[in-house]
């Protein structure tokens, strides 16, 4: 501004009663006859906003971990210089590319809009901002201008403003899918903090390692009971079938030992009965040879004396027959006597037959007892 | 040349924090275990080497002979 151009300021005025000083703090100025620029930056937000342009819900969201960061501000400017340092502190492997514009002055519409083009074709760009320092607000004017707000506002990429000045937004603060206070801002707005990330992944890193080892410990502290359960299962089986086996060894000992002892025992009574059986039919044999003889001999005896008996009888029969008959001779001399004599002698012969079938008789049945 | 061409950071960060989450809840079983293990492994390296990088590029273009450049 010349030297004696009318203005109008935006101060405030302190007065310091002590020393009588009277200070003029100023805030803003312009040019007599700018001034009506507030009416034309009303006009703009009123179309930008029917067009659209500065609904919230219209911004997009600025990548989390941007490939390539695009910038437009002076090349000289202690901007560049902050921003830089903000995205270097944060995440110093991230590329910039910073075109180069004018930020203040005639030219600086043309200049911005040039330089966010020029970024805006750049693919591999994927946030573009758009920055400078501090500055009166004439100085700021181009921030408002239609063209450059409308070409940030074209961006297709995500877009950072930060004019240095926190009283009064820009329309191109508007119109950005993200308003920064100053460069450094925009820089920490862009550039995430690999420090944090670094400390987040440490973490995650930290997480996944003890909660792989609780989860491996658990697992393994499961698998190891249930082992030792089975273990201790098959022992106990192994111990029970060894004690089958012991007691099925020792009844199979018993079970040998009893029938041994059973067997010998019914074989000895066996053999014993037989002994015995044998014994009795020995002796049984030899009492009834002894009886047999006995008998035989008594019979024999009794034959003999049945034989003498009989012979005596019948010789004294005889005798008494042959008596009888010679003197029934004697007799047939006469008839009378002779007829007597030989009825008595066919009476006397029917006796003696009597007589021989008696002795037969008594003779069989002292054969049949004694048998 | 960007610091990690074609490595979704944000997505893998997002990828580490659910196999944590799951290891964590512990209702895994061991083979399932090891796999999550063994992925959280090989993200964390491709992490730390996209992010291990040195200083990146700065490339400046000068606006003014972007201007001449139109103007021609």
């Amino acid at each position: 501004m010349e030297e004696g151009t009318e203005t109008i300021v935006r101060a405030t005025v302190d007065f310091y009663h002590d020393d009588g000083r009277t200070q003029l703090a100023v805030k803003n100025f312009w040019p007599v006859g700018q001034s009506d620029r507030s009416e034309d930056l009303a006009a703009l937000r009123a179309d930008l906003s029917a067009d659209g342009l500065l609904d919230a819900a219209a911004t997009q969201p600025l990548p989390e971990y941007p490939h390539h960061i695009g910038v437009v501000t002076s090349l000289a400017g202690s901007a560049r210089r902050d921003f830089e340092e903000a995205v270097r502190a944060r995440n110093p492997g991230v590329p910039i590319t910073i075109c180069g514009a004018t930020v203040q002055g005639e030219a600086a519409v043309a200049s911005l809009v040039t330089a966010v083009r020029r970024l805006e074709q750049d693919s591999t760009i994927d946030v573009i901002v758009v920055t400078r320092g501090g500055g009166a607000d004439a100085d700021l004017w181009c921030f408002n201008e239609e063209p450059v707000v409308r070409v940030i506002a074209d961006c297709a990429t995500p877009t950072v403003v930060a004019v240095g000045h926190e009283d009064d937004e820009t329309l191109a603060e508007a119109v950005a899918d993200h308003r920064s206070m100053t460069p450094t801002d925009a820089g920490v707005a862009v550039a995430p903090d690999l420090a944090s990330v670094r400390q987040r992944i440490a973490d995650i890193e930290h997480r996944v390692d003890r909660a792989y080892t609780s989860v491996v410990t658990d697992r393994v502290a499961t698998l190891t009971q249930r082992l030792d359960a089975g273990l201790q299962t098959l022992q106990q089986r192994a111990q029970a079938r060894e004690a089958t086996r012991q007691r099925t060894a020792d009844l199979e000992h018993r079970i040998t030992v009893a029938y041994e002892a059973l067997v010998t025992s019914r074989l000895t009574a066996i053999e014993t009965q037989l002994n015995d059986a044998y014994q009795a039919l020995e002796h049984a044999v030899k009492a009834d040879a002894v009886t047999t003889r006995a008998a035989q001999r008594r019979v024999g005896g009794l034959e003999l004396r049945i034989d003498t008996a009989y012979q005596a009888r019948v010789d004294r029969e005889l005798g008494v027959l042959e008596a009888r008959i010679e003197d029934g001779y004697r007799e047939i001399k006469t008839d009378a006597r002779v007829q007597a004599s030989r009825r008595e002698a066919r009476r006397l012969r029917v006796a003696v037959i009597v007589l021989l079938v008696v002795l037969g008789l008594t003779l069989l049945a002292l054969a049949v007892g004694v048998l | 040349m960007s610091q990690h061409d074609g490595v979704d950071i944000g997505g893998t960060i997002d990828r580490l924090e659910e196999i944590a989450e799951t290891l964590e809840d512990g209702g895994v079983g061991l083979e399932t275990a090891k796999e999550l293990r063994e992925e959280a492994d090989e993200k964390l390296t491709m992490l730390r080497d996209t992010l291990d990088v040195g200083d990146g590029d700065i490339i400046e273009i000068d606006g003014d002979k972007l201007d001449e450049e139109t103007a021609e």
